[in-house]
């Protein structure tokens, strides 16, 4: 083989080699996260779709603290059309059993994301009024002892 | 290419073939579940099946022939948990080829039959899971019972004039005999829970043939 070809396979090889590995970190994220200077953004806003006599339902966001100073979600809320009452729920789990609790904040360090998700934080829509509807969207506007309050549509789900 | 030069870039191929398969589904005959030993046998519990047309007949924690049944203990004013873990199964087969998903079984065992009506379990479950049984034990012995067999906690606990239930998340999938295979922490996602519910619906016909 020509000093050429040999160089050339092996070049190949390591190409391959890195598609190969490449392959494998399937779940990192591409980053939407640009700097927007000191903000505070809440985004993926979306609600889990309620069957028809269910009462209770819930709502999940993410929150990116970009500013310089700890901040804090302290009350969500949705219009009385949706549901009578919205409150700040954590789940955790104790000893195998889960349990939900009320919080009275999120705290969301400065520099942090936090996710509200299933099995975690979630904002709870208590005595909904009618089902949430895969597709529809619902206001759900939150307040934070900083930023203030913000309005997001959270798109519902199953 | 020599003929050395052909070995070698055979040589080089393998290579980038291992690794791929290194990185990828090693375990893919492993259960995502959790195995416990030894396994629950829940096939001697009965509980009143409220679903449409069962009319409180007395439902046996049993997977049909070759089949999976999957359990959960949850109540419908519970509004993360309860709707997540139902969402991830009805995703879960929903994902299943058509032919596949008669063969896995539902039932939801509601741990607050107060509040739980007939209606609401059935509405319930026609909204994650059409087919699902809606089972509500008819008095405080048979729901004991039922929790006892699959090892569930639930307890009441008071808010104001309202109420919810500290309680086991997991999901528990059943064989034909009534031995609890395998069990689903909660948060495990659809995912895994579709790939081991085809891992052992594979089981399962295997078995089948063998015999």
């Amino acid at each position: 083989m020509t000093k050429f070809r040999r160089t050339l396979v092996a070049v190949v090889a390591i190409a391959a080699l890195g598609v190969a590995f490449a392959a494998c970190g399937s779940d990192s994220k591409s980053g939407d996260t640009e700097s927007g200077g000191g903000k505070l953004t809440v985004a993926n806003a979306w609600a889990r779709s309620s069957p028809m006599l269910a009462k209770a339902g819930a709502a999940y966001v993410d929150i990116e603290n970009e500013s310089d100073t700890d901040d804090a979600l302290v009350s969500a809320s949705v219009a009385d059309t949706i549901a009578m009452k919205t409150e700040l729920h954590e789940t955790i789990s104790e000893g195998g059993a889960m349990k939900m609790q009320m919080v009275e904040k999120i705290v969301v360090p400065k520099g942090k994301t936090v996710t509200l998700k299933p099995g975690g934080y979630h904002i709870m829509l208590m005595e909904l009024k009618e089902p949430l509807q895969e597709g529809a969207t619902v206001d759900v506007t939150l307040e934070f002892e900083k930023a203030g309050t913000k309005t997001v549509k959270a798109e519902v789900r199953t | 290419m020599s003929t050395r030069g052909a070995t070698r870039a055979l040589g080089l191929l393998l290579i980038v073939a291992s690794t791929l398969v290194a990185c990828g589904d090693a375990n893919e005959d492993k259960l995502g579940g959790t195995i416990r030993t030894p396994a629950l046998q829940v096939g001697a519990v009965r509980v009143s099946d409220d679903s449409r047309g069962a009319d409180g007949a007395p439902f046996a924690m049993k997977a049909q022939r070759g089949g999976v049944l999957l359990v959960y203990f949850g109540y419908t004013s519970c509004p993360d948990l309860c709707p997540t873990t139902l969402a991830d199964i009805g995703h879960a087969i929903k994902q299943l080829p058509k032919k596949d998903r008669s063969r896995v079984s539902v039932a939801l065992v509601t741990i607050d039959p107060e509040r739980d009506t007939a209606d609401v379990m059935n509405s319930y479950l026609d909204h994650f899971v059409a087919g699902g049984h809606a089972l509500r034990p008819v008095d405080e012995s048979q729901q004991a019972a039922a929790q006892r067999a699959f090892n569930v906690t639930a307890k009441r606990v008071e808010e104001g004039d309202t109420y919810s239930f500290e309680h086991s998340g997991t999901t528990y999938g059943v064989d034909e005999h009534g031995t609890v295979v395998v069990e689903w922490p909660f948060g495990l996602g659809s995912t895994v829970l579709h790939r081991d519910l085809v891992l052992l619906l594979a089981r399962n016909l295997d078995k089948g043939a063998m015999t």
